[in-house]
């Protein structure tokens, strides 16, 4: 089978990945350690032998020189596997400017991507609305990295809504243990357990990143005039003069904002409030330093 | 619930407008999607539902406000069934009293039923009721006014004529009615009618009300009426004649197998009777006058009486021919030949030698008398200047219908003409003057008075508006000046009637100009009086008396005045008047049943589309309450809960 790539999608990812590279060029590229020790060349210090260790492990010269079992401890580095996971909710589709919020999450993962994949890393991809609807397993490679591209750039259409309880239940089972998880949602599931799934994510040892895509329409609600709104997945429509009622939107919002982020720091994870009008290298950069 | 003006309802089209507004409001809103919109709900949740409600409230008080308006346009009303009994209104009852309500059915006239109606309506009114009762034969009579003592009214209805003989006047009593109604202060106003609706009422052509008052029919007729009259009376003949005078009489109304036949009274003695021959129409009946019977007027009578008795009688002017003038000389001469009427009594008797009939009396004005004039038909002042005491019984014998004539001469004094007759002339003499050249006369009617020269004249000047000039004066100045006065006429010459200032006495045309000016002078009324009509007599003096006989033989005498208008004609058939005891003729007068009240067929209660359907009487049937002021005052609140509804929205 012959796969022809769209001239849409082509434009699609090679705007992505551009954006990508030029999110990550200029950035410190960050290291990983890993967390197994074992054979490697870098040494992390000595102990005495425990019955069970393996005997290739002893440090024969510090037997000789101290008549002590000692097993020789080195830090080794290893692969990291990286789960990405992207809301495709029809909410995530939308902009109040050019950029949509799932463009920008995109861009956000795809950056991210880019930045494991030169370093070696595994990474896999999942999106998910009220379920997990793509699943590209954890790989490295510049192959991999153009097939997670053009997931990005093209992912499964969703007509459901979020439902992140049990799409990241299920993100759970396809992380593994003990990776980088980067999801990239607007988290509008006002269900209360609906980030709950995060400290089990947490707990597999995983270390978690929650980018909250938002538009800045949705954090301030710029109308002026008296509009019929309507919303993206199935709520009844609602007519709202926006100079009345901006002061407590803007204070729901900011609570659900800081709910948000209150639960996710809770849970272990890192909370980032990516803006789409925020260019991404800066919520990158953000995101590393603070690492 | 009724309207006034259903037509405005259909205004309430109009109700739309505000929910087309409604609708058209919530489509222009332009639309914007937005993922956060379930915290637009959260935040709105309860205002939207407050604006919700009060959108809901608004469109709902808007429409009510319009539809409110629209009915009070609409003029409504409510119909509260409500017995007689249980609420005090004003009741107005009309009373039909003309000839047809006199029909006789089982015993008992229809007014005398429609009394009884009356009284047990009456009898079941609450206390504190007002009623009035008018009587609708003509004329209209306010019989009780508003009177809430019911039990006085209740006796009332005993006191009406239960045979009248009146012609009807519905309309007009129906209109006194509702004036009387809207006076009360009572709101529930009632008109109940009782007649019979023949087509003599012209029921449908009545004002009936509209609004505010409820009207009630009661239809009280005879059943297969059964009724004749006579319908038309022709005199043949001459009263001077070898065979008398002949009377055809056409005999109309519901053909009958029964013999019938007519009977005639003179002077109140019945005198012949004959059978009606049965014709398609009727009957036909011939009665025939004596020669020589000086009656100015007969009666006859359609026996046997059916159930309209009163226009089975006629009474008939059998008229004269005969002229009776007096001639006042007011230059008497022992010569005959000289006097100033010489040429009139010359005139005069000519006329039977072709065929006119005038029956002279000639008198020097010191000679005058009181009954000379009453009995005249024409008095001639021939150059007379009367004394004063005559000239209030000139007034008055003109007045009554007498005609006057007044030639000018040497002797008439324009000044006391002008004082005291003023008011009776049709102009004023002024100075007498002699003409250097003489004048022509000149007349349409009679063109050959142009032959005639006139030397001297005593000019008539300020003719009164209703004068007319049959003939004038070859400069234009009138000659003989005509009007009418009350019931009599009065003509002045301006020049002298005898030889004295005019050739007019030698000329043919005199005897014509004289006989046709005192025949016009002459002319009488003919017509028949309508019951209760006026008409024009002289009253008694203290020398002469003035009594009028009724059909029935009644005599009334007439008070002492200058004229009287007798009203007593009630009764139909003929009315003589005596004179001193001596018949009258030429104040003898008839009076006719009203014209349609013979019809005894009842075309039922008129159709009153206005408010309410044409009912039969019925006591439980309700009164109809305006709702306009209530509905107004709905508005009202509509209108102020709308601008609180729009605050509340706002905040």
């Amino acid at each position: 089978m012959t796969h022809v790539l769209e001239p849409e999608l082509a434009v699609r990812l090679a705007g992505l990945t551009l954006r990508a590279k030029r999110t990550v060029d200029g950035l410190l590229a960050g290291m990983h350690r890993s967390p197994h020790r074992g054979a490697s060349a870098i040494f992390k210090e000595h102990r005495a032998y425990r019955p069970g260790d393996d005997p290739r492990l002893i440090d024969w010269r510090a037997y000789a020189r101290s008549d002590r079992y000692t097993i020789k401890h080195f830090e080794h580095e290893t692969q990291l596997r990286g789960t990405l996971a992207l809301d495709i909710s029809p909410s995530m589709h939308w902009g109040s400017g050019d950029v949509s919020k799932i463009d920008h999450a995109a861009t956000l993962l795809a950056a991210i991507a880019y930045l494991l994949t030169r370093q070696g890393d595994a990474v896999s991809l999942v999106t998910f609305d009220e379920e997990i609807r793509d699943r590209l397993p954890a790989r490295s490679g510049p192959a991999h990295l153009d097939y997670l591209m053009r997931t990005l750039a093209e992912p499964t259409r969703s007509n459901g809504q979020t439902a992140l309880h049990a799409s990241l239940d299920k993100l759970i089972e396809h992380a593994g243990r003990m990776g980088l998880v980067v999801i990239a949602s607007d988290l509008l599931d006002l269900e209360g357990e609906a980030l709950n799934p995060i400290a089990r994510i947490q707990a597999r040892g995983h270390q978690t990143i929650v980018l909250h895509v938002m538009d800045p329409a949705e954090l301030e609600l710029p109308y002026e005039r008296p509009l019929h709104f309507e919303g993206l997945e199935g709520e009844s429509p609602v007519e709202v003069d926006p100079k009345g009622a901006r002061r407590r939107y803007r204070d729901a919002i900011d609570a659900f904002v800081g709910s948000c982020q209150r639960r996710v720091v809770a849970a272990g994870a890192r909370y980032l409030l990516a803006r789409t009008d925020t260019p991404p290298e800066h919520t990158l950069l953000q995101l590393l330093r603070e690492g | 619930m009724g309207f006034g003006l259903p037509w405005a309802l259909a205004g309430l089209i109009a109700v739309g407008i505000p929910i087309l507004a409604h609708l058209l409001r919530r489509q222009k809103l332009p639309k914007q999607t937005l993922p956060t919109i379930a915290f637009l709900h959260r935040i709105q949740a309860t205002r939207a539902a407050r604006l919700r409600v009060v959108d809901m409230l608004l469109l709902f008080v808007r429409a009510l406000l319009v539809a409110a308006l629209v009915l009070v346009a609409a003029a409504p009303y409510r119909v509260v069934r409500s017995s007689l009994l249980d609420r005090q209104h004003a009741l107005a009852i009309v009373l039909d009293d003309s000839l047809s309500m006199a029909a006789i059915y089982q015993g008992k006239t229809l007014i005398e039923r429609a009394a009884l109606s009356a009284t047990e309506q009456v009898r079941k009114l609450p206390e504190g009721s007002e009623v009035s009762v008018i009587l609708s034969g003509r004329s209209p009579r306010v019989w009780v006014r508003r009177r809430s003592d019911l039990e006085m009214v209740g006796t009332v209805f005993g006191d009406i004529g239960l045979r009248s003989t009146r012609g009807d006047a519905l309309c007009d009593a129906v209109q006194t009615a509702m004036e009387l109604l809207l006076e009360s202060e009572l709101a529930d106003r009632r008109l109940l009618v009782l007649s019979d609706f023949t087509e003599g009422t012209h029921a449908e052509s009545c004002e009936w009300p509209s609004r505010g008052i409820r009207v009630a029919f009661e239809t009280l007729s005879t059943p297969n009426p059964d009724n004749r009259r006579i319908a038309s009376v022709e005199v043949n003949g001459e009263r001077d004649a070898p065979d008398g005078m002949r009377l055809v009489v056409q005999i109309a109304g519901t053909p009958t197998q029964s013999p019938q036949e007519l009977r005639m009274r003179q002077k109140g003695q019945e005198t012949q009777k004959t059978p009606v021959q049965r014709g398609g129409n009727g009957g036909e009946a011939s009665l025939s006058i004596a020669p020589g019977s000086t009656d100015a007027v007969v009666e006859l009578q359609l026996y046997p009486d059916d159930v309209l008795p009163a226009d089975n009688v006629r009474g008939v002017l059998l008229g004269s021919d005969t002229v009776h003038v007096l001639l006042v000389d007011g230059d008497p001469h022992p010569d005959p030949r000289k006097r100033e009427t010489a040429f009139l009594n010359h005139a005069l008797g000519v006329a039977s030698r072709i065929g006119r009939s005038f029956s002279v009396e000639t008198l020097d004005a010191e000679d005058l008398s009181e009954n000379a004039i009453i009995r005249s038909d024409v008095l001639v002042l021939a150059n007379a200047t009367l004394d004063q005491k005559w000239l209030p019984l000139i007034q008055r014998y003109v007045g009554g219908g007498g005609s006057l004539w007044i030639t000018a001469g040497d002797r008439v004094n324009p000044r006391a003409y002008g004082s005291v007759l003023r008011e009776l002339l049709p102009g004023r003499y002024t100075a007498t003057r002699m003409e250097a050249r003489s004048l022509s006369l000149q007349s349409k009617t009679l063109p050959e008075l142009a032959q005639a020269k006139v030397r001297g004249r005593t000019p008539i000047a300020e003719a009164s508006l209703d004068a007319v000039v049959t003939a004038r004066f070859s400069d234009g100045a009138a000659a003989m000046l005509e009007h009418r006065y009350r019931s009599g006429r009065v003509a002045m010459l301006a020049t002298t009637i005898d030889d004295a200032w005019t050739d007019l006495p030698y000329q043919p045309v005199f005897v014509p100009f004289v006989l046709d000016t005192l025949r016009r002078l002459a002319g009488r009324s003919e017509h028949s009086v309508e019951p209760y009509g006026t008409v024009s007599l002289p009253g008694s003096t203290q020398s002469q008396r003035i009594q009028v006989v009724t059909p029935t033989g009644r005599t009334v005498d007439l008070a002492e005045a200058d004229r009287v208008a007798f009203r007593d004609t009630g009764e139909i058939g003929a009315y003589r008047v005596l004179v001193n005891g001596v018949n009258g003729a030429r104040f003898a007068f008839v009076v006719d049943a009203p014209p349609g009240e013979s019809d005894l067929v009842s075309k039922g209660a008129p159709d009153v589309e206005s408010s309410f359907e044409a009912v039969e009487l019925d006591t439980s049937s309700g009164v109809e309450q305006p709702l306009g002021p209530w509905l107004l005052l709905l508005a009202m609140v509509l209108l102020f809960g709308e601008l609180g509804l729009r605050q509340i929205r706002r905040r």
